[in-house]
C-alpha cells in the first residue's frame, strides 16, 4: 500500500514514526514520510497528490484530538475522505474519542510495531 | 561507520554488540572486563585535579549536594509561577523552566498553528510580561533558571534578563542556563527554526553577549540526552554530544572570543539511565574527555575551561505506562547514577511521565527522590565513592576511549555540521533506534512490567493525573490582545527595525536590538518574524 507518514503539528519526537515507516517499507509498503511540523492542509494535499491509501499521524504532545479534528477535516475539503487515517501517540486516554471522530484506528505509545505492521497487512490483503 | 586511523577499523559500539544473554556488555554494548576478579586499574588523579575524573572539587558533595532542579512548566505565567513556588517551599534549589511547543518554535500564542499547543507542555511565553508573571515573587538574585529553549534561545534569554533589570537585579549577578543547543535539535529533537548557519550564529550571539554581560550565567547546555531518547546508545550520544561541543567551540574561536573567556560557562546535559555503572562511569569519562578537549585541543590555560559541569536529566524513555509506581524505583537508580557520577544538577522524569506532565504529588515525589538519595543514603560523605572500583575504572576507561574515537570520527568526516547537513548523524541515531526497538519487542532489553513480567490484565492509572487547562490557554490569548493594545506599536516597529538590520549584518550580535525590542513589547513571533525573513526556515534531513 502507499502510506503517508506525518508528525502533525509542533511536536518533534519522531523517532517512533521513523521507526514505522521503515519498518513498514521492510513490509513491503511504500511509504511517504512528510517530517517534522506538518501542516493539517499540506498533509492532505500530498495525501491526494501522492493518492496514498491510508494516511498516519504521529503526535505525542497531547494535542491530538484537535489536530486529528484538524487533519480530517482537510481531509474532507481536499475531497479525502474516503482515505483511512490512523493516529499514534501518547493517545491512550482518547481513543474512544478519536474513533468518535472517524479514526480507522489508533496506536498508542507502547504499541508493538508487529501489531501496526499486521493492521496495515490486513488492510492490504 | 569504520573508524580509520585506529589500529584496527572499528565501527562504534552499538546496542548490537550486546550478545545473549546480555550478561557480558553494558547497555551501549562495551564489554565488561573480563575475570570479575580483574586487576585495578592505577586510579585516576584525586578529586579536583586534571583530569578531574574522581570530580571537579576536592570534596565533592560534602558541603552541598548537586542542585534539585525538576522541570516544570504549564499553561500560563501564574500556573507555572505557582508550580516553582511550590518546588521551592519543598525544598528544590534551582528552577528548571518548561516552556511550551508554540514559545519554543516562535509562534505567539494566537497564531493558527498554535491553537492546541498553547501552554500545554510547558509555559505559554509571548511577551516579557508573561517572563515577569512567571517570576513573580522570585527573587532572581537569589536563584539560578534553567530555560530549555533552543531556537529561540535569544528571545527567552532577552526576556529574562529585561526581567532581572526590572527587579533591580544587577546583571553580574543573573545566574542560569539556557540550554541554547541548536545542533541537537535537528538530529534529535526537532524544535530548530532557521537553516543550520544561521542557527549557529544565533547561538554564538547568545554566547557571545553572556561572556560580556552576564557573567554568572551559562549561555549554553550542550546535550547528550536527547540523541539518546532518539535511539543512540549512551555513549554514542555522548560522543555526539562533544561532536557538537568542538563545533560550537570553533564557531566561536572563528569570530575572535578567547577559549578561556566562554568555555568556563559552557554546561552540558547527559543523563544516568538504567545501567547504573555505566552511567556512573560516564560521568566519569566525560569529565575527563572535555578536560582534554579544553586542555590538548584548545590550549586552555584557566582550569575553568576544562570543568566538565554538567546536569543530568534521568531516563524519561524508560518510565512505563504500566505499573507507574515501578517507575520510582527507576527514578531512584537514574539519582543513584547520577550522583555516583558527580553531576552538579540533576532533574528526574516522574513516574506518571508516560501519561502527561507531572501532577503536583509526581513532581513532588520527584523531588524527593533527588533528596532521599541525597540526604538518607550516604552518597555525598565521599567524593567520588566509586573510585578505585576495578569495574568502574574499567569502564571510565574504555568509554573515554570510545568517545575520543566518535569525536576523532566525526572530525575526520567533515565535522559536526557536515553530518547534520549531510543527514548522516540522523541515519546512524536512526539505525541505532531500529536496534532497541526490536529489542524491547522481544524483551531482550527488560522492562519489568512492561515487557517482562507483564500482567496486562492489571490496568493501573496513576491517580489525579495533570488535566490541561482549556481555560488557561484563552485567558492567555486575551492577555496577549491587551498586551498588544497597551504597547507602543511605534516604538515595537522601529525596535523590530532595529534587529532586522542586525540580523542582516553577520557582524553585530543581535543580542542588544533584541533585548530592546522585548523590553518595549515585542512579542516572540513578531522576532521570529523578523528573524525568519532575514534566515528563512529548514528542513532538516530526516535520515530516512
Amino acid at each position: 500500500m502507499r502510506v503517508l507518514l506525518a508528525k502533525v503539528g509542533l511536536d518533534g519526537h519522531d523517532r517512533g514514526i521513523k521507526v514505522l515507516a521503515l519498518t513498514l517499507r521492510d513490509a513491503g509498503h511504500e511509504v511517504i514520510y512528510t517530517g517534522l511540523h506538518g501542516r493539517p492542509d499540506h498533509i492532505a494535499q500530498i495525501a491526494v497528490d501522492e493518492d496514498v491509501d491510508v494516511v498516519g499521524l504521529s503526535v505525542l504532545s497531547g494535542a491530538h484530538l484537535a489536530l486529528t479534528t484538524e487533519v480530517l477535516g482537510a481531509m474532507r475539503a481536499a475531497g479525502a475522505a474516503d482515505v483511512p487515517v490512523v493516529v499514534g501517540g501518547t493517545v491512550g486516554s482518547d481513543a474512544e474519542a478519536l474513533r468518535a471522530l472517524g479514526v480507522a484506528e489508533v496506536f498508542p505509545t507502547g504499541t508493538a510495531y508487529a501489531d501496526i505492521v499486521r493492521w496495515f497487512g490486513d488492510r492490504r490483503g | 561507520m569504520e573508524i580509520a586511523g585506529a589500529s584496527e577499523p572499528r565501527r562504534w559500539r552499538s546496542r548490537a554488540d550486546v550478545t545473549p544473554p546480555g550478561r557480558d556488555h553494558t547497555d551501549s554494548g562495551l564489554p565488561l572486563p573480563p575475570g570479575f576478579d580483574g586487576p585495578t586499574e592505577p586510579r585516576p588523579a584525586p578529586p579536583g585535579t586534571f583530569p578531574f575524573t574522581r570530580g571537579l572539587r576536592p570534596d565533592g558533595y560534602r558541603e552541598r549536594p548537586w542542585t534539585f532542579r525538576q522541570y516544570a512548566g504549564h499553561g500560563d505565567a501564574r500556573s507555572t509561577n505557582d508550580r516553582l513556588k511550590m518546588l521551592v517551599a519543598s525544598g528544590q534549589t534551582g528552577l528548571s523552566v518548561a516552556l511550551d511547543l508554540p514559545t519554543q518554535m516562535g509562534l505567539d500564542s494566537d497564531h493558527e498553528m498554535a491553537g492546541p499547543e498553547v501552554g500545554r507542555i510547558g509555559a505559554a511565553v509571548d511577551h516579557v510580561g508573561d517572563m515577569e508573571e512567571i517570576f513573580a515573587g522570585i527573587d532572581l538574585s537569589q536563584i539560578s533558571t534553567s530555560f530549555t529553549i533552543n531556537a529561540t534561545a535569544p528571545i527567552i534569554l532577552a526576556m529574562y534578563v529585561v526581567t532581572a533589570d526590572r527587579q533591580g537585579v544587577r546583571r553580574a549577578e543573573v545566574r542560569g542556563t539556557v540550554q541554547n543547543d541548536i545542533l541537537k535539535e535537528f538530529v534529535a529533537r526537532g524544535a530548530y527554526l532557521y537553516p543550520p548557519r544561521a542557527s549557529m550564529r544565533l547561538a554564538c550571539d547568545v554566547v557571545g553577549f553572556c561572556t560580556e554581560e552576564l557573567p554568572g550565567f551559562n549561555p549554553m547546555s550542550i546535550c547528550a540526552a536527547h540523541m539518546r531518547s532518539a535511539g543512540a546508545t549512551p555513549v554514542q550520544s555522548d560522543g555526539l554530544m562533544f561532536a557538537h561541543a568542538v563545533a560550537y567551540c570553533d564557531a566561536l574561536l572563528e569570530r575572535g572570543l578567547s577559549f578561556d573567556d566562554f568555555a568556563p560557562r559552557l554546561s552540558f546535559l547527559t543523563s544516568a539511565y538504567r545501567d547504573l555503572f555505566e552511567s556512573a562511569a560516564r560521568f566519569r569519562a566525560c569529565r575527563q574527555v572535555w578536560a582534554r578537549i579544553a586542555r590538548d585541543r584548545y590550549g586552555a590555560t584557566s582550569e575553568r575551561s576544562m570543568h566538565f559541569r554538567v546536569h543530568s536529566g534521568g531516563d524519561v524513555d524508560g518510565m512505563t505506562a504500566e505499573e507507574p509506581l515501578n517507575n520510582i524505583a527507576r527514578m531512584t537508580i537514574n539519582a543513584l547514577g547520577a550522583a555516583l557520577g558527580g553531576c552538579q544538577s540533576m532533574q528526574l522524569p516522574c513516574y506518571d511521565e508516560a501519561y502527561e506532565i507531572p501532577s503536583d504529588e509526581a513532581i513532588l515525589n520527584g523531588l524527593r527522590v533527588q533528596q532521599i538519595v541525597a540526604l538518607e543514603s550516604g552518597v555525598c560523605r565521599t567524593p567520588d565513592p566509586l573510585g578505585g572500583s576495578y569495574l568502574v575504572e574499567h569502564l571510565t576507561t574504555a568509554i573515554a576511549a570510545e568517545i575520543e574515537a566518535i569525536v576523532a570520527d566525526v572530525d575526520r568526516q567533515g565535522g559536526a555540521l557536515r553530518w547534520i547537513e549531510e543527514g548522516r548523524t540522523q541515519e546512524l541515531i536512526l539505525r541505532e533506534a531500529r536496534i532497541w526497538e526490536e529489542r524491547l519487542a522481544d524483551g531482550r532489553e527488560p522492562r519489568v512490567g512492561s515487557n517482562v513480567e507483564r500482567r496486562p490484565e492489571l490496568t493501573m492509572r496513576p491517580a489525579g493525573l495533570h488535566r490541561d487547562d482549556p481555560s488557561a490557554r484563552e485567558a492567555q490569548q486575551r492577555r496577549l490582545r491587551a498586551h498588544r493594545d497597551r504597547r507602543s506599536g511605534v516604538d515595537v516597529a522601529d525596535a523590530l527595525t532595529e534587529l532586522h538590520r542586525s540580523a542582516a549584518d553577520e557582524s553585530t550580535n543581535v543580542m542588544p536590538p533584541l533585548i530592546r525590542a522585548v523590553e518595549v513589547g515585542a512579542t516572540v513571533g513578531e522576532v521570529h518574524e523578523v528573524l525568519s525573513q532575514q534566515f528563512g526556515s529548514f528542513d532538516a534531513p530526516t535520515g530516512i
